[in-house]
């Protein structure tokens, strides 16, 4: 015998604004990422010298974190329901936060801060 | 060539007056689930450490930055970016939790479900802690 699942009730509403909501959030993780990359650019322009490769590594890698994450869970949460698409969303904004902590910790000690 | 009738009874149950259900989508199999003690094990073990990554964040997050980001007289926006950087911490120390339990209870595909748990574990390894104690 065959069991027939029930496609779960799609809310393209709920979706979209569930998205926005942690949008607001990844977008604020972006704004510190870049605001970073620019301020170590500006502060090492006034000292006459170069970010490194390494520098420009982490710190890029930073920026691209967030864009990252948020795209990664509204893909893998494609076509799911708003609360799978609410908890990937949450689980990727975490890890994001995660990673970003570990870059700065990485790039805090490849200059020398700690 | 078959007679079309007697088609039609064998597809059909006893006392199913209906026609052939046509199922929208099948519903998930018990098997998919691994529910051996390897699997067990594997499970305890990664959960185990994502609970230990998880103490590290926090040791590593109190140490040195939420200090940095609360300033006084910043006013209500510094208020709010305080409040998000805070969030944005404690999402920090819930991470490798997070990530294992959304991995061990959605994905059902045993391969898969470890190959997240996996990557999780080392994408999430608490860094600032792990440096701070070198």
């Amino acid at each position: 015998m065959t069991v027939a699942a029930e496609a779960p009730p799609r809310r393209p509403g709920l979706r979209l604004a569930i998205a926005l909501a942690f949008l607001l959030a990844f977008l604020w993780e972006l704004l510190g990422a870049v605001s970073n990359l620019l301020a170590w650019a500006g502060f090492a322009a006034v000292l006459h010298r170069q970010l490194s490769a390494f520098a420009w590594l982490v710190l890029g890698a930073g920026v691209l974190v967030p864009i990252a994450g948020y795209l990664l869970a509204v893909l893998l949460a494609r076509g799911r329901t708003p609360g799978i698409l609410a908890l990937m969303l949450v689980v990727a904004y975490a890890a994001s936060q995660a990673l970003t902590l570990s870059l700065l910790a990485f790039f805090q000690v490849g200059i020398g801060v700690r | 060539m078959a007679d079309p009738e007697t088609e039609d009874e064998a597809l059909t149950w006893a006392g199913d007056d209906q026609e052939i259900a046509r199922p929208v989508r099948q519903a998930p199999v018990a098997t998919t689930r691994e529910s051996g003690a390897p699997t067990l094990v594997a499970l305890g073990v990664l959960g185990g450490i994502a609970v230990l990554e998880s103490i590290g964040w926090l040791r590593g997050v109190l140490s040195a930055t939420l200090e940095a980001t609360l300033q006084q007289g910043a006013g209500p926006l510094g208020a709010v970016a305080f409040g998000v950087n805070l969030l944005g911490r404690v999402a920090a120390v819930a991470a490798p939790i997070l990530w294992f339990v959304l991995a061990a209870r959605r994905i059902r595909t045993p391969s898969r479900r470890f190959a997240w748990l996996v990557l999780g574990a080392v994408l999430l390894l608490p860094w600032p802690a792990l440096m701070g104690l070198l």
